[in-house]
C-alpha cells in the first residue's frame, strides 16, 4: 500500500480522500507532518502547543476538503492553512520568545545524538541565534524568510500561500535577510568583543 | 569597513540561497577568500540557515495522528457520493434554505393582484383615443369646418344654434327691419 501510495501525487491522494477514502489521508500526514511542524514552530516559537497546532492544521485541511481546488497544489493549500493557524496562534499568544529560547537550548529539537560536546554546543548556539533572530523579525518578514530560506519553497508558491504578489514576497524576503544578516553580525561582534 | 566588504556582506544571503548570477557569485567567492571578516559572517549565516533547515521538532507524531483520526471521526469521515452528500449537514442546510426561499417567492407572487385583461370595448376606446391623438391637426380642423358648413346649409338642424359666434335670431331680427 505504501509503495503504491509513494508513487501517487499529493493531489491524487487528496482526491481519493475527498471521494471517501479517508485512510489515504494518513499518507499525506506522513509526508507533511515534519515540514508543517517545523514551519509552525519557527513561525510561532511555540513548542509546548506544537502538537495541538499540527493537529489543528491537518484537521482543518480535512474539514475544508470540499474547498480544495483540484487545479492547485495540495502542498501550497496545506501550507496556507498552516500559515493561517500560526498567525492565529501568534495573534493570541504573541511570539513565544521564552519557548524559543527553550527550543534553542535543545528541548524539542533533536541533537542529543551529537558525537562531541563541542559540536553540540555549536549547534545549540546556532539554534539560539536562529530563534532569537526569528523572534526579532516581524511576522510578515518571518513568514517569508521561513518559507523561502528554511523550507525552500519557490517565490510563486510563497505568493500563493501568503496571497500576495511575487514582488511583495521578494521585498519582504530581502528585508528579512538583511535583518537576519545584521543579527548574525551582531552576535559575531559580541562574541569577539 | 570597506565599501567592498559592505557590498559583499549584503549579498551573502542571496549567495547562500543560490540566487546570485554566476559573475557575481565568482566575484563574491574571490572576496571571501581574501577577507577573513566577511568569510566569518558568511560562514556563520550559512551554518544558521543549514541548522534551521535541518532541525525538526521532536513531537509525538503518532499521538498527533490519533487525535487527527478522532477529529475526523467526529467531523464525519468522507463518504462516496451521494452518501456523503446525503449525510452532510451543510448540504441539508443549504437545501432547506433554498426550499424556503423558493416557497417564499411562490407565495409572494401568488398574493400579488394580477391586472385583469381589458374588454373589447375598452380596447376600442383606447385605439380611438390613440387614433385621435395621432390625427393631423389640419385635417381635424378641416373636418370640423366641413361639419359647420353642413349645419349652416341646413338651418333646421338645432345644432346650428349651438355653434359659437353664430346668432341666427339676430340675423332674422335684422332682416325683418323695413328697408
Amino acid at each position: 500500500m505504501s509503495n503504491i501510495a509513494d508513487a501517487l501525487t499529493d493531489e491524487s491522494i487528496f482526491l481519493q480522500v475527498c471521494n471517501g477514502n479517508s485512510e489515504m489521508y494518513g499518507v499525506l500526514y506522513q509526508r507533511y507532518k515534519a515540514p508543517v511542524a517545523g514551519m509552525i514552530m519557527k513561525m510561532t516559537g511555540c513548542a509546548d502547543e506544537l502538537e495541538d497546532l499540527v493537529a489543528d492544521v491537518f484537521l482543518a485541511a480535512y474539514q475544508k476538503r470540499t474547498q480544495y481546488k483540484q487545479a492547485g497544489s495540495f502542498k501550497s493549500w496545506l501550507y496556507t492553512i498552516a500559515v493561517n493557524t500560526a498567525r492565529q496562534h501568534a495573534r493570541r499568544q504573541g511570539f513565544r520568545r521564552r519557548a524559543m529560547a527553550d527550543l534553542a537550548r535543545g528541548n524539542g529539537l533533536p541533537g542529543s545524538a551529537e558525537p562531541s560536546l563541542k559540536s553540540q554546543l555549536e549547534r545549540m548556539e546556532l539554534r539560539e541565534l536562529l530563534m532569537s533572530s526569528l523572534s526579532r523579525l516581524g511576522p510578515k518578514l518571518r513568514e517569508a524568510f521561513v518559507l523561502r530560506d528554511v523550507e525552500g519553497l519557490s517565490y510563486q508558491e510563497i505568493a500563493e500561500i501568503l496571497r500576495c504578489p511575487v514582488g511583495t514576497v521578494k521585498s519582504r524576503l530581502s528585508a528579512a535577510r538583511k535583518a537576519m544578516l545584521e543579527l548574525t553580525k551582531e552576535t559575531l561582534n559580541s562574541h569577539e568583543g | 569597513m570597506e565599501n567592498e566588504c559592505l557590498h559583499t556582506q549584503e549579498l551573502i544571503p542571496d549567495l547562500i540561497a543560490g540566487e546570485l548570477g554566476d559573475k557575481e557569485s565568482v566575484r563574491l567567492a574571490q572576496h571571501l577568500k581574501g577577507c577573513e571578516v566577511c568569510a566569518r559572517v558568511a560562514e556563520r549565516y550559512r551554518e544558521m540557515i543549514v541548522e534551521a533547515s535541518a532541525s525538526e521538532p521532536e513531537i509525538e507524531y503518532d499521538a498527533v495522528w490519533r487525535r487527527i483520526s478522532k477529529g475526523m471521526d467526529r467531523h464525519g469521515r468522507a463518504r462516496p457520493w451521494p452518501i456523503g452528500v446525503l449525510l452532510d449537514h451543510k448540504a441539508w442546510s443549504l437545501g432547506a434554505a433554498a426550499c424556503a426561499i423558493l416557497m417564499l417567492l411562490f407565495f409572494l407572487l401568488r398574493s400579488t393582484p394580477v391586472r385583469p385583461a381589458m374588454s373589447i370595448s375598452e380596447i376600442e376606446a383606447v385605439l380611438r383615443a390613440v387614433g385621435e391623438a395621432r390625427e393631423d391637426p389640419v385635417t381635424a380642423f378641416q373636418s370640423h369646418l366641413d361639419e359647420d358648413y353642413r349645419l349652416l346649409d341646413n338651418p333646421e338642424d338645432e345644432r346650428l344654434y349651438s355653434l359659437p359666434g353664430v346668432d341666427i335670431a339676430d340675423e332674422d331680427a335684422g332682416s325683418s327691419t323695413p328697408f
